[in-house]
Order: structure tokens, then C-alpha cells, then sequence
């Protein structure tokens, strides 16, 4: 089976499909991957309060909120002494992560609309499986950082903690704005 | 957004990423101990996260809350099991490969491994078996070396095997210079026959080759194989004691193939009438059909006596096909 079917196991912690990203780091791997987080990120859920300008900026402040997580949590990794290579690091990191949006909150929001908000006509269950899908997320993006730091045991965890962390950070942020 | 909640989401996180953390530990290693680090992670995890929503879900949690926080791990558990199963599924197959890829090509084991159930507790199916001999190797091998003897029969027993494993069949033994080859199992092969005749000649042509080398180094002395093949009913499976087990055949059938390469001369393959019914029309002339005595049956047997030479139109076809 070739590699570049694999990318999507990234999504579900699958060291195959973080090896994709690692292999074809790039700038334009980092942008589209970038990108796509933004978009999904900054797409408004109440329709009501919506406005253009509210989602450009949000897609703005995800962009530069994601890539300065992962590059401070390869800060953090090198300081902590991995030997990694920062266009494999930020790659990999934001690459996962986006995979992670598109396969899993997606989809995931969809059913939740889908099945909560419509066929029930009763949103909190929605909002109950929203509230938790976000960490999975963070989860990913810290997992991808401990995994490609070049580190090993609680030096590695750390990166990871870190790194879901600086994610989670973004997000606060980012609610901090559209509140 | 006030600090406890921000420090309760930060927490959160951080469990989450412990569950996540020890299950691919599970994962990789099987250590009890990261088991219970996922149980205890989750368990924290789904208390903390229902706590966190009991003001958006009051009614729904006052019910539900034990029943809630254990159903993470109650997920957990059934999806470790049949993670499992699955492992013990893969064992299984590995270790049918590691048995099967003895006697039979990495193609056949794939088949094998994909059909899944393989019958090997001996059962009594119709096979074509193959016997060769090479005619006056011990005599020969005594004025030979032994690091020679070895490094000749290697070569011989590498060559046929990859002419019997290419045509589906089965290696079952090397005994001494000799080799016994089986058709039709543990793989169902259609036109069983076929390939073992095939198999014949290309042996032949093959070992021809191999003459020719050790001609180079014994002039004067020359080699030559002689091969019997067979078709009928044989018990095929695993026979053995508890400690040393082989995939073979026994039967009638067996016993004749082997009287039948026993009467080859050099060169020649001495294909009985059952396996001759089975070939497709006109594509075998034989060099010679006649009747011979073996040991073991009253009656004589009609051969059919096959070399390169009378059968060159069909190895150039199957050149060309190659």
C-alpha cells in the first residue's frame, strides 16, 4: 500500500500517517494544513451573530495562534534537547492536527447538528458532544508534537503536554475574540 | 472567562492526554499497568467532563452520572478486547505462514492465510504426487567431496523447489538426493495434474543445465534425474507426534508415484494413466507408453513416458508464456 494513502491515520494517532507528514514537510504542506484549520476553526456556529468579518478574523488569529503553538512547543522540545528539524516538527504538528479536524470534529459536528439539533429539536446534547471534541484535538496536535520532538519517556510526554496546551491556548483565545 | 475555569480546562486537557498517552503505551507494549493507567485516566476524565456540564445538563446527569462516568471505560474494555482478538487472529495467521512457508510459495501462503480455515487434522482428498531421483548420485558422490556433495544437492533442491512452488505445488520432503513434491493441497489446484507434469519438465530441462556444469568438473561422468508422477486419493494433513509435526500425504497413491520414479531412467518422467487422463488432449506426446510391474500391484500399470524431447512444443509454449 503506498504511504500517501496513509496521511489520514494521523487523525487517529497513527505514527504511519504522521511519518506522511514528516516526509513531505513543506511550505505549501504547512500552508494548506494551516489553512484548513483555519477555515473549519473560524466557521461560525451560530448563524444568528455571524459576519465576515468576524470569521476572517478568527481565521486570522487561528492561523498565526496554531503555527506560534507549534513553534513553541519545538521552542519547548529543543530546549528540553530534541534533535528535530522544524520544518518536520511544525508539519507534522499543524498536518495532524487538520486531520484531525476534517475527520473527526467534522464530521462529528455534522452528526451532532444532524442528530441533535434537527431530527431531536434538542440542542444540549450537541453542545455536550461539541464541548468534547476540541480535546481530542488537542490531544492529536500534542501527541504529533511529543511524537516527531526526538525525545524520549517524560521528556517526550512533556513536549506533548505542552503542545496540547499551547493548542488549548489558541482556542481560549480565540473564544476570548468571538465573546 | 475567570482563571478556575481556565485552569479546569487546562487540567482536562492534560488527563485526556494521559488517557490518550497510556492507551497507545496498551497499545504498543500489552503492560497491564498502562491497562489500568487508561482506566483511571478515563474514569477522571469523565467525571471531570460531566462535572464540568451538570449546570447545561442537570436533570440528565442526577440520573445518569455513575452510569455516565463508566461508560468510557466500559467502551474502553470492549474495544481492548476486540483489539484482542484481533491480535490473536494476527498470531494465528503468522504462525499458518511460518508453518506453510516451509513447503509451499509466499503466494500460496497469502492464498492460504486469506482463505482463512485450512484443513490440517488429515483428510483424504485427490492428489498428483511427484517423486525425482538423481540416477548414480551416491555412487558418484563417494569420489566427490562433501562440501561438494552439499553445495550440488543445494543447488538441485533450490531449483526444484522454485519449479514446484511457481506451478502452486507443495514440497513435501527431501530424502537424501530425492525430492517428493505434492499437487492439490494444501491449496486446491484445479489442474493439479497439469502442473505436476509441467513441473516434471521443467525439473528435467533445468537439471540438464546442471549436467552440464558438473560435466565440466567430472568429465567422463555424467548425472541424470528420473521422476514419477501420480494421481489419486492420498489422507493429506498434519501427521506426526506432539513435539515433531509434517505437513504429508500418505496412501496408495504415494507408493506408486514413488515405484513409478523408481522405473524412470535418467531423463525420462514415467507419468501413470490416472494423471495422463487429466492432461489436456495431444499437448504431452510421450516418447514411449508400455505396461510395467510394481511392487504392490497384481496387475501391470499403463505409463506413459514423457522427456523434453517429445514434449519440447509444449515447454516453448510455456517459454512464450513466461
Amino acid at each position: 500500500m503506498k504511504q500517501e494513502n496513509l496521511f489520514w491515520k494521523a487523525a487517529f494517532f497513527s505514527e504511519t500517517g504522521l511519518q506522511y507528514f514528516s516526509e513531505n514537510a513543506g511550505p505549501k504542506l504547512a500552508a494548506a494544513c494551516l489553512l484548513a484549520a483555519a477555515v473549519i476553526l473560524s466557521f461560525p456556529t451560530d448563524f444568528s451573530q455571524a459576519s465576515l468579518f468576524q470569521a476572517a478574523t478568527s481565521a486570522v488569529i487561528v492561523l498565526i495562534g496554531l503555527a506560534a503553538a507549534a513553534s513553541l512547543s519545538f521552542g519547548f522540545a529543543k530546549a528540553l534537547g530534541g534533535r528535530v528539524s522544524f520544518k518536520q516538527f511544525f508539519v507534522s504538528a499543524v498536518g495532524a492536527f487538520a486531520t484531525s479536524l476534517v475527520l473527526v470534529s467534522l464530521p462529528l459536528a455534522v452528526i451532532g447538528i444532524l442528530a441533535f439539533n434537527v431530527l431531536l429539536g434538542d440542542p444540549r446534547m450537541g453542545a455536550l458532544l461539541f464541548s468534547i471534541v476540541p480535546f481530542y484535538n488537542y490531544v492529536v496536535f500534542g501527541w504529533a508534537c511529543e511524537e516527531k520532538s526526538g525525545l524520549k519517556h517524560s521528556r517526550a510526554t512533556a513536549t506533548g503536554v505542552f503542545g496540547a496546551s499551547a493548542v488549548l491556548a489558541v482556542y481560549l483565545a480565540l473564544s476570548a475574540l468571538i465573546a | 472567562m475567570d482563571f478556575a475555569r481556565v485552569a479546569f480546562l487546562f487540567f482536562l486537557t492534560w488527563v485526556f492526554y494521559g488517557v490518550v498517552r497510556s492507551a497507545l503505551h496498551y497499545k504498543k507494549k500489552r503492560d497491564f499497568k498502562y491497562l489500568l493507567a487508561v482506566c483511571l485516566f478515563l474514569l477522571l476524565a469523565s467525571d471531570l467532563w460531566l462535572r464540568a456540564y451538570e449546570v447545561r445538563l442537570q436533570a440528565f446527569m442526577d440520573a445518569f452520572r455513575v452510569i455516565l462516568s463508566f461508560v468510557p471505560v466500559g467502551a474502553f474494555l470492549v474495544f481492548n478486547y476486540l483489539e484482542e482478538q484481533k491480535l490473536k487472529e494476527k498470531a494465528g495467521r503468522e504462525k499458518v505462514t511460518a508453518f506453510f512457508s516451509r513447503y509451499v510459495s509466499p503466494h500460496v501462503v497469502k492464498k492460504l492465510v486469506e482463505k482463512g480455515r485450512i484443513d490440517v487434522g488429515g483428510k483424504r482428498r485427490q492428489l498428483t504426487i511427484l517423486f525425482t531421483d538423481i540416477r548414480g548420485f551416491t555412487t558418484l558422490s563417494e569420489k566427490m567431496q562433501p562440501e561438494e556433495v552439499v553445495a550440488f544437492l543445494n543447488g538441485y533442491f533450490e531449483s526444484s523447489t522454485r519449479i514446484v512452488q511457481a506451478r502452486e505445488g507443495t514440497i513435501d520432503k527431501f530424502i537424501g538426493d530425492a525430492v517428493m513434491a505434492v499437487y492439490n493441497a494444501p491449496l486446491e489446484l484445479k489442474d493439479h495434474a497439469n502442473a505436476a507434469v509441467l513441473s516434471a519438465l521443467e525439473m528435467q530441462e533445468d537439471f540438464e543445465k546442471q549436467n552440464t556444469e558438473f560435466k565440466k568438473k567430472h568429465p567422463g561422468d555424467s548425472l541424470g534425474v528420473g521422476i514419477g508422477v501420480n494421481t489419486g486419493e492420498a489422507v493429506v494433513g498434519n501427521i506426526g507426534s506432539k513435539s515433531y509435526v509434517e505437513y504429508t500425504c500418505i496412501g496408495d497413491a504415494v507408493n506408486t508415484a514413488s515405484r513409478l520414479q523408481g522405473k524412470a531412467a535418467a531423463g525420462e518422467i514415467v507419468v501413470s494413466e490416472a494423471t495422463y487422463s487429466l492432461l489436456p488432449e495431444r499437448k504431452y506426446p510421450p516418447a514411449r507408453v508400455e505396461e510395467i510391474m510394481v511392487k504392490g500391484k497384481a496387475k501391470p500399470l499403463k505409463v506413459f513416458v514423457l522427456t523434453v524431447k517429445s514434449c519440447k512444443k509444449t515447454l516453448a509454449e510455456q517459454r512464450k508464456r513466461k
